[in-house]
């Protein structure tokens, strides 16, 4: 029996050498959703509707379907525009870069008129895999005990989730946020935990990937202001007094970011999104409605546009792009007047906030489907393959906005004693995961607060991607560095072995 | 033997019902006209022409089935699918190249209507007259009571010269500053022609004469009726009842074409907009319900649409509104999920003008018949010659049942423009008393007959109460709710003495684990 075990033990020793817990990482997630995601028949997600914005700009066009096909199955193919697009770009995002890229990658491997999508799935899942290893080393430097193993098996059964995977074969601009949170988050962590020997190479990765996250999707213009408290935790680094000029240049260009997504929403999808924040936020979850906008100014018939969508998908009594309702009623709204409103109707207010809590984390789009017409499966059918955590975490994260609150707090007394641990020591280790952690709790609380006001309860889990992102991270980070002995403060050899 | 009689018997029995088949009575089909147009010519804006004599052809009570010229198929009027034939030229300056359908017009025998210019030489011939060709003229036309109108500049207008003995005319053109007249509406036996319509005006008037000749079953003359469209659930309510008050003091009875709402039917608001088409049908109003705007709903929508309808309508004449029929855009006639779920239920009509985005559910290229069908023409638009009175000036004869529309007031200014324009009209409006009309949805019937409302069968006289709100009771969940609020009141206050009381004791502790350490 000796042998058996003393084999273990150096098979172990070999495995421990030669593969690190970030390879095993990558490893894992590249075995679970490559097949999945790449080799016939394929899944993503289908057209819910939005996908011309970002592909024909890009010079992409759908082969033709019915009307009624889009939603059911996804479209593993497209054409690729020869001649003269006329497409003017409607919105301007940072998706852009990956969808052209993906596009000369086809071109140069495949063919130049049928665009598939699985180069973009790939070009996004090589990203994201790069993303997967710097987060794992981050969480598990620098030992390479079995607990750092245990931890990457559970960062790829958190952030593999097929739930997450499935977004990278599609033309949703969630990946691009997703893939550039993970890479800020684990940039910032190693420069925390001086990893590396070279700091700007990581520094400069942050401050890419933040400004990618901000760009890609319009709503995340607000998490600019997240970021910007986050780099400045930079002025807690040693050395930070010489570069202070640098840091708050990248403070700015954050701020400066963030603006300029907002100022890009062009003026249609702002009449859309000011409606809709009316007829599925203002008059929602209250008994009458009527009386309260009569109140703050609007004729109360509007009332009965309760639950209308600015395009009505089959029937609608008017079209609210008609000249009446944009003489009473778009022209009337403005994000001043929303506010004013919910601040009148706090209890309203809270009531729409735990709506927005109850679909914060769904991150599996139910509307679409997720297979293609050729694998033979159902219209709409929804893909369950490696989704136990996000159907964990769907199903158990309370419904009430102020758990989020209450978890706040929690986090933040666990995590200051970190940085207060720090502060007497001299390190900058816990400091600065603080700031991350402060980042990240300000997404979750106030997302969600963002996307009523901008949008009401349409569309609310698009909007609230981010929010169950933040949440796996502050979880994974807190029960990784709890595993490593590095919650209270930071890391020192003889504590890791506890 | 027994047996074998019964077995007899009962063959004998089951042939009779196979080959005595019961007489099946079929009802009167209306006929079938084929509107035949060689371009739609959005480019000079005559998109809307084609539309304007498809909603005449309605109103005679046809069906129509919409081709253009290069869609023909052929065979359709050979074999005698349609039991008339309009052609209606839009774009003079190509003439109609498809030889099957030139062949099969010039072959066909019933009615045959055409509108504006490259006669061809067979229908000329079947005319019986001569065609002449006026080149880079103004023409004035007038009709036989004295309204004129200039029409625009063309550069080129066919005209009837040599008009044979039994040749019927209504209307004349008159070159300006010159003499000599040629007919504007003119009929020989199964042949008609008419060169200039443009849905509107002189020309309109002139169309419904000819259409109602040639396609009506029977010609009489119909008083305008006037309609108020656009009206919806937020419109300004008060507006539309000085609207209402404003005709029934003059004793003018009128319609509304209303849109309504199908969710939300349970606020205030809905029995605020129900409360003021109450006051419509008070003043002598009738209601036509509006269709939907349509999105993408794609062409399995259908028992969609129908159970929108059925809410809709069912909520309104729960608060005693009971609408008359549908009004929709004439596009809307040609698609088949609204012919099939919504409008076969009505047996009356109003056809509104097409709007610029027209959405199909599911198109088709025909439309169905109605019992009453009123064709639309704006009253601005009736208004609109630069010389001679205006139509409205005095009663006009409308050949088919005709709706002038005003546009629902949005602001008290508009609202004295309409009343000054309605009082400019010296026409003698249609009674609303004498419709019958009769709307089924699901169960529910609604029928109006002389002046009275009927819903399904029992006549519905007398005030509207509301139905009052049953009182909401305390009821069991509400209480639980207390207990869990107090409950997570208490939690709150506790977790924060708790929180207090630790972070004291780490304060303290911190102080007696630096003092362990401190040199004595």
């Amino acid at each position: 029996m000796i042998w058996l075990r003393n084999s273990y033990w150096r098979g172990l020793n070999w495995f421990k050498r030669h593969v690190s817990p970030a390879a095993l990482a990558v490893l894992l997630c590249m075995l679970i959703a490559g097949p999945y995601l790449f080799f016939a028949p394929i899944h993503g997600y289908a057209d819910n509707g939005d996908f011309w914005r970002a592909i024909y700009p890009n010079g992409i066009y759908p082969f033709k379907q019915t009307r009624s096909g889009y939603f059911s199955y996804i479209a593993p193919r497209y054409h690729i525009m020869q001649y003269y697009n006329a497409n003017k770009m409607l919105v301007y995002s940072s998706q852009t870069l990956f969808i052209r890229f993906a596009v000369l990658l086809n071109q140069l491997f495949y063919s130049k008129t049928i665009f598939d999508i699985r180069f973009l799935g790939g070009l996004y899942f090589a990203l994201f895999l790069g993303a997967l290893y710097m987060l794992t080393v981050a969480l598990t430097t620098p030992q390479r005990r079995l607990r750092s193993y245990l931890i990457a098996i559970m960062v790829v059964v958190v952030f593999g989730d097929t739930a997450l995977m499935l977004y990278f074969n599609s033309f949703f601009a969630e990946p691009v946020g997703y893939i550039a949170l993970l890479y800020a988050v684990a940039a910032w962590l190693l420069v925390s935990r001086k990893h590396y020997r070279r700091k700007w190479p990581l520094l400069l990765t942050y401050l890419l990937s933040v400004l990618i996250f901000i760009t890609s999707k319009q709503q995340n213009a607000p998490i600019a202001l997240s970021f910007m408290l986050v780099t400045a935790g930079l002025f807690l680094l040693p050395g930070a007094r010489k570069r202070s000029g640098l840091i708050v240049a990248a403070i700015a260009v954050i701020g400066l970011s963030g603006v300029v997504t907002y100022a890009l929403i062009p003026q249609s999808f702002n009449d859309i999104n000011m409606y809709q924040t009316f007829t599925t936020g203002v008059l929602q979850e209250n008994r009458a409605p009527g009386k309260a906008i009569d109140r703050s100014g609007i004729d109360r018939q509007y009332a009965l546009m309760r639950d209308q969508q600015y395009n009505p998908p089959t029937y609608a009594p008017v079209l609210p792009s008609g000249k009446a309702t944009s003489k009473h009623l778009t022209s009337k709204l403005s994000m001043a007047w929303v506010l004013q409103y919910y601040a009148r109707h706090l209890h309203q207010f809270v009531e729409l906030l735990n709506v927005a809590t109850k679909n914060a984390m769904r991150v599996q789009p139910t509307m679409v489907g997720d297979y293609t017409r050729a694998s033979g499966a159902k219209p709409l059918q929804q893909a369950h393959y490696f989704t136990a955590s996000s159907l964990l975490f769907s199903t158990f994260y309370p419904r009430k906005f102020t758990f989020g609150i209450m978890m706040s707090i929690a986090l933040i007394m666990v995590f200051s004693v970190g940085m207060y641990a720090d502060i007497k020591t001299g390190t900058s280790e816990g400091q600065l995961r603080f700031f991350l952690i402060l980042g990240l709790l300000s997404i979750i609380i106030f997302v969600p607060v963002v996307s009523i006001v901008g949008d009401g309860t349409a569309d609310l889990a698009k909007h609230l991607f981010n929010v169950p992102i933040a949440v796996y991270l502050l979880l994974v980070i807190m029960i990784a560095d709890s595993l490593n002995g590095r919650l209270w403060h930071a890391y020192r050899e003889e504590a890791a072995d506890s | 033997m027994k047996h074998l009689k019964m077995f007899l018997l009962l063959c004998f029995v089951l042939l009779s019902t196979l080959l005595l088949r019961p007489q099946v009575v079929h009802a009167a089909t209306a006929p079938n006209i084929l509107l035949v147009y060689d371009s739609l010519n959005a480019g000079d804006r005559k998109q809307n022409n084609v539309a304007a004599m498809q909603r005449l052809l309605t109103s005679a009570g046809a069906t129509v089935r919409l081709s253009s010229v290069s869609n023909y198929q052929r065979g359709g009027l050979a074999r005698g699918d349609y039991s008339g034939l309009v052609t209606m030229i839009n774009w003079d300056d190509v003439p109609v190249a498809n030889r099957v359908f030139l062949r099969e017009q010039r072959d066909f025998t019933g009615p045959q209507l055409h509108v504006g210019g490259n006669l061809t030489a067979g229908e000329v011939a079947k005319l019986h007259a001569h065609k002449q060709t006026l080149y880079r003229r103004q023409l004035q036309g007038s009709l036989p009571h004295g309204s004129t109108q200039l029409l625009p500049y063309s550069t080129a207008v066919n005209v009837l010269t040599d008009l044979p003995a039994g040749a019927r005319t209504y209307g004349t053109l008159r070159i300006q500053g010159a003499s000599g007249t040629y007919p504007f509406a003119y009929q020989y036996q199964q042949a008609a022609f008419l060169p200039y319509f443009d849905g509107q005006g002189l020309s309109l008037l002139a169309a419904e004469r000819l259409v109602a000749q040639m396609f009506a079953s029977q010609v009489r003359t119909y008083r305008p009726l006037l309609t108020i469209t656009g009206v919806t659930p937020y419109s300004n309510l008060s507006l539309l009842k000085q609207t209402a008050a404003f005709l029934d003091a003059h004793g003018i009875s009128f319609a509304v074409s209303a849109a309504t709402v199908t969710n939300n039917t349970e606020l205030p608001e809905f029995a605020r907009y129900a409360a003021a088409l109450r006051s419509v049908q008070a003043a002598g109003g009738v209601v036509f319900v509006r269709m939907p705007q349509v999105g993408a709903p794609g062409a399995q929508s259908g028992p969609l649409l129908n159970a929108n309808m059925t809410t809709a309508i069912t909520a309104l004449s729960q608060k005693h509104v009971f609408p008359v029929g549908y009004s929709l855009p004439t596009y809307l006639q040609l698609d088949a999920v609204f012919k099939r779920s919504a409008l076969s239920g009505a047996n009356t009509v109003l056809q509104l003008a097409n709007p610029a985005l027209q959405a199909y559910a599911q198109k088709s290229d025909r439309t169905q018949a109605y019992k009453r069908a009123y064709t639309s023409v704006s009253a601005a638009s009736l208004n609109r010659n630069k010389s001679g009175r205006p139509l409205s000036a005095r009663m006009q004869s409308f050949a088919l049942p005709t709706a002038v529309t005003f546009k629902m007031p949005d602001s008290a200014k508009e609202l004295a423009g309409l009343r000054r324009r309605v009082a400019d009209f010296n026409f003698d409006w249609e009674n609303t008393a004498a419709l019958n009309t009769k709307l089924t949805v699901a169960t529910l019937v609604l029928e109006h007959r002389h002046g009275q409302y009927y819903m399904n069968g029992r006549l519905q006289a007398g005030n509207y109460t509301p139905v009052a709100k049953p009182p909401v009771t305390e009821s069991l969940p509400s209480r639980i709710n207390n207990f869990f609020a107090i409950q997570s009141t208490f939690l709150w206050i506790f977790f924060a003495i708790t929180i207090t009381a630790m972070v004291g004791l780490l304060v303290l502790g911190r102080k007696v684990y630096l003092q362990m350490y401190r040199r004595k």
